[in-house]
């Protein structure tokens, strides 16, 4: 991780975007939320009513709207890959060792 | 800077650069990401109970059997664009604008303070429905798991406040937005985290 | 803490302050029992952890000896059942959690800011706030015996439903619950701020692969620290708001699963034996390599089975629950796995012999303590393998196998190798050797007790004697060996007894012998190259490293041929600890108030709310106090508050101190 030591002599970046680039991405956010909410009205749409369907959908949206969040509202577009990996080490650590808890559980049927 | 080749008698050299640090990133921004990834084990210990527990009612009444959707979907709006007004505080701050700066961060308490009514409606509406804490594991975990996330709303938004008292003060202004942005940082994660309870909780529905 | 008035250029070349600014304002040293208890300095804090955690020590020993005593003969009526169940489960929780892990603390506290050549750690208040968190936490959690109708009687596992309210009536399981639930906000708050003083504060020239094994074992312990504390922070509340607000978390009629509590308790429980494990591997790593006068072989690989010793230990946990009808696919994966973590383990101790190996060994205290970690914890370690083989773990499982094992890997591998760091570390903190003929003696009679009291118990446990039972009837071949352990816990009691007498002797002899000097041991590290005691500031200039080892480089020169020539003697090369006018961070009383709050609020849950509300008063009003107490510095004050300046130099250092208000106010 010696690249770090280094990152300190380069000229820190601290472009950060614009308004109208976040409102942009709330934008974006609040249109995802809509089609999340949208998997509840099954009735409407009904390709929804497949299991497998609805799960890959409403994941890929969660994902999707937590990278976001992250990317652009927490600034780890611009910020020092370090501070991403120690979040996604916590992220990825409490997702496997959680999900083998669950499976143990037979929470997944 | 610290860099292998600072000459050993001038320590001094580019203190007043705020990324002074081996990593470029301040004590205090580091140690707050720290923290929230910390925080990822700790709400996923709730949700991981609550998902163990969600069918279990002996009996009694289920969350799942009374949350409202469409309710729950705007008090997660809500909590989404106060994510949106936080970063444009922050963004304010950044470039002294420190009266829409301080508009923005009330703003942002006010939209957490309207999340955390929606979480007191909620819990008082499935009281009534018979869905006490103490009824069934699921509700236990159910109340569990949420008032820990309204907890941490609720500092956040105390957070908030002081940050908007700080700043009338003068204390706060663009030279130390980087106060703004970690606190916003805090903000932000508690927002995720609901996006993830919004999901998973409420939104997959029982087979 | 000296803020010493003279302002000198070489260090900072900043004003110092005359008054500070704002509505409060921050204590000054002045040599007095007030410096103790409002010092933000690493060094101070660190030896405040050691006596602590030492006083700990002959707590939990005592409760160990009770145990071994009542044990000594079948049907002994010593201890009731009742008691006997308090005793053995305050004695493993004390060692654990105020003995092991606070010991530990002490040397992280004290070492990794000299070991990467820093002032201080990156929150000095905040080091201080673990400080007098983790105690209070520890004092309420004893003071169950006095006033909670007797201590916690769950073992340290606490397993349910033994711990519901139907099977525990008394509150010792509510002090165990918040008890630990302070003592684990400490060691968070610890964890982050070490993790952000290996990250952030390092001196020029130290990237993170010249760093000490010591500082990066104690680097992945913090880590371990701030993602297990999480997972038993939330299954202290659940256990908690079971027993105070009747929740129905683990109560079997209710619908709800024991096995919650035991999966979340070892998810934390797993992490936390290499949290107690690797400081000790970082202690003997710097202590073998001193005394066989080579460098520690294999750097990279020592560090990088640490990093995979820290990975792996997420995913074993369920080895402890093979018994408890997880499902053979669990057992199977977990069973492998835990194959699987005894490489990198084993990849340690092989480079351990191979830096003695060839190499000019000097048996000192310190040097027996650590090749007895080493050869202890083998012992342990192969005793670990064993039962991780489910169908053999079938039958070792709860018998005294169990206890022999973990034994001789927190005490062969922990304890012994924290006491290599007591021997070798002493002069630097106390400015006087420890005698080596009565450490010499010590060492010996330590491991002779340790060996007699923890070797039988494989013998019993094999022959069946079940563990966390008060008693056993004669008749079964138990009682040779049981008699044999409480000899040897005797021997035991008695050596660390011995030690103490060691340390009270050392002290009162030292006036009479010569001192120390900087380096003793002709060590390798940074600490070896400033005085000792370590001064007030620790570095008169921060030092700007070229290369591992770099110390060992200033008094050594390797010449072509590869022959090792001294160039300097260690007084030369060592720095004097005569500078003036460093800045230092200010002494504060916040840290203490609140930590004075938490168990209060403890003592509310259990027996009166309106006490939370004293205690909540007092914890938020701290908080409130610290982000707007001044920083000592008017220069420091309109930076570190305004500017958020924070670095490892000496002006960035004391900024931080500044921001730290915030950053607590960001913890809540
Ligand atoms: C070579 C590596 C190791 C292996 C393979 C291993 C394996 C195991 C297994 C399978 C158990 C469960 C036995 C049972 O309850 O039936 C166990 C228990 C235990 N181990 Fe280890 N272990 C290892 C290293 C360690 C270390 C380094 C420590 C602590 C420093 C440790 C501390 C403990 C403790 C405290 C228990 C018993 C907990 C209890 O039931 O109260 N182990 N070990
Ligand atoms: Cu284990």
């Amino acid at each position: 991780m010696s690249e770090t030591t280094e990152a300190a002599v380069e000229t820190h970046d601290d472009h950060h975007p614009s308004d109208w680039e976040y409102i942009k991405v709330a934008i974006i956010l609040a249109a995802v939320t809509a089609a999340e909410v949208a998997t509840y009205f099954e009735s409407v749409f009904t390709f929804f009513e497949t299991r497998w369907i609805l799960l890959t959908s409403l994941f890929t949206m969660m994902i999707f709207k937590g990278w976001l969040v992250t990317r652009v509202f927490m600034h780890l577009k611009q910020d020092k890959p370090v501070l991403q990996q120690s979040f996604f080490a916590g992220v990825l650590l409490a997702t496997a060792v959680y999900v083998v808890a669950l499976l143990a559980f037979n929470v997944f049927g | 800077m610290a860099t292998a080749t600072a000459p050993a008698t001038d320590t001094h050299h580019d203190a007043h650069d705020p990324h002074a640090t081996n990593t470029g990133i301040s004590n205090n921004k580091l140690a707050m990401w720290l923290f929230l990834s910390t925080e990822c084990l700790l709400f996923g210990a709730l949700i991981s109970t609550y998902l163990i527990y969600k069918t279990r009612g002996s009996g009694e009444v289920l969350p799942t059997d009374l949350f409202d959707i469409p309710f729950t979907s705007v008090s997660s709006f809500v909590l989404l664009m106060s994510s949106l007004t936080m970063v444009l505080a922050l963004s304010a701050f950044g470039r002294n604008d420190l009266d829409r700066g301080k508009a923005w961060l009330l703003v942002t308490a006010m939209l957490g303070a309207v999340f955390m009514g929606g979480q007191a409606y909620e819990f008082t509406a499935f009281y009534e429905e018979g869905l006490g804490y103490t009824t069934n594991p699921a509700a236990s975990a159910f109340y569990t798991l949420t008032g820990f996330h309204g907890a941490h709303v609720s500092i956040g938004i105390i957070m908030l406040m002081s940050l908007w008292v700080a700043a009338n003060q003068g204390k706060l202004t663009g030279k130390n937005s980087e106060t703004v942005e970690i606190v916003g940082l805090y903000w932000h994660f508690v927002d995720l985290v609901w996006i993830f309870i919004f999901t998973v909780i409420y939104l997959i529905p029982p087979e | 803490m000296a803020i010493i008035e003279e302002p000198l250029a070489l260090t900072s070349g900043e004003q110092h302050a005359e008054r500070p600014l704002g509505v409060l304002t921050r204590p000054q040293a002045n040599g007095s029992w007030k410096d103790w208890v409002s010092t933000v300095d690493h060094k101070k804090i660190g030896i405040m952890y050691g006596v602590a955690a030492m006083f700990f020590f002959l707590l939990g020993g005592l409760e160990a000896l009770l145990i071994r005593t009542q044990l000594a003969f079948p049907e002994s009526g010593f201890l009731s059942a009742d008691v006997y169940n308090q005793i053995f489960t305050m004695h493993g929780v004390t060692m654990i959690f105020l003995f092991v892990m606070p010991f530990a603390a002490a040397f992280a506290n004290y070492l990794i800011p000299l070991q990467i050549g820093a002032r201080d750690v990156a929150f000095p208040r905040l080091n201080a706030l673990s400080f007098w968190v983790w105690l209070s936490g520890a004092i309420f959690l004893n003071t169950s015996w006095i006033v909670g109708g007797g201590g916690a009687d769950c073992g340290w596992f606490c397993y349910s439903p033994n711990s519901g309210i139907t099977f525990s009536p008394t509150n010792g399981v509510d002090f165990y619950a918040i008890g630990l639930l302070i003592t684990g906000i400490a060691s968070l708050v610890s964890a982050v701020n070490l993790a952000v003083t290996c990250l952030n504060m390092r001196a020029p020239g130290m990237s993170l692969f010249r760093m000490p094994v010591l500082t990066w074992m104690l680097l992945v312990t913090q880590f371990l620290l701030a993602f297990a504390l999480p997972v038993i922070t939330v299954a202290l509340l659940l256990l908690l708001f079971d027993r105070q607000f009747d929740s129905q978390f683990f109560d079997p009629e209710a619908g709800a699963d024991p096995l919650l509590w035991q999966h979340l308790f070892w998810i934390f429980g797993h992490p936390e034996v290499y949290i107690i494990i690797l400081p000790s591997f970082g202690i003997i790593s710097e202590v073998i390599p001193a005394f066989s006068r080579k460098p520690i072989f294999g750097y990279s690989f020592m560090v990088f089975s640490g990093i995979a010793i820290g990975f792996m230990g997420w995913g074993v946990w369920a080895h402890h629950m093979f018994v408890s009808g997880i499902g053979p696919i669990s057992v199977f994966a977990f069973s492998m796995a835990t194959m699987f973590i005894a490489v990198p383990t084993g990849v340690k101790i092989l480079n351990w012999l191979a830096t003695m190996w060839g190499g000019k060994l000097n048996f000192s205290t310190a040097m027996l303590f650590a090749v007895g970690t080493v050869t202890m914890f083998t012992i342990g370690g192969l005793s670990g393998v064993t039962h991780s083989l489910a169908p053999a773990d079938t039958q070792q499982t709860d018998t005294y196998y169990i206890v022999a094992h973990f034994h001789y890997v927190i005490f062969g591998g922990g304890v012994l190798g924290l006491f290599a760091g007591v021997y070798f570390w002493w002069p630097k903190v106390f400015g006087h050797l420890l005698d080596e003929r009565r450490g010499k003696i010590h060492f010996w009679a330590m491991l002779i007790g340790f060996n007699l009291t923890f070797g039988p118990m494989h013998v019993l446990g094999l022959q069946g004697m079940s563990r966390r039972i008060n008693t056993y009837s004669s008749g079964f071949g138990f009682e040779f060996w049981n008699l044999v352990a409480t000899i040897g816990s005797y021997i035991l009691g008695a050596s660390v007894l011995y030690f103490l007498w060691n340390v009270y002797m050392s002290k009162k002899d030292a006036p009479n012998l010569p001192a120390p000097g900087p380096d003793p041991w002709d060590a390798r590290s940074l600490e070896w190259s400033i005085p000792s005691p370590t001064p007030e500031h620790n570095f008169d200039e921060i030092p700007v490293i070229e290369s591992q080892d770099d110390w060992w480089f200033r008094k050594y020169n390797i010449e072509d041929d590869g022959s090792v020539v001294r160039i300097s003697s260690a007084e030369d090369a060592a720095q004097k600890g005569d500078a003036v006018g460093v800045h230092l961070p200010s002494p504060s009383f916040w840290p203490l108030v609140l930590a004075i709050g938490l168990p209060l609020i403890g003592y509310g849950l259990i027996f009166n709310l309106w006490l939370c509300v004293v205690g909540g008063l007092l914890t938020g009003g701290a908080i409130y106090a610290w982000v707007l107490e001044p920083v000592d510095d008017p220069d420091a004050g309109a930076h570190g508050h305004d500017d958020h300046h924070d670095g490892g130099d000496p002006d960035g250092e004391l900024a931080t101190v500044g921001a730290a208000g915030d950053d607590t106010e960001g913890e809540g």
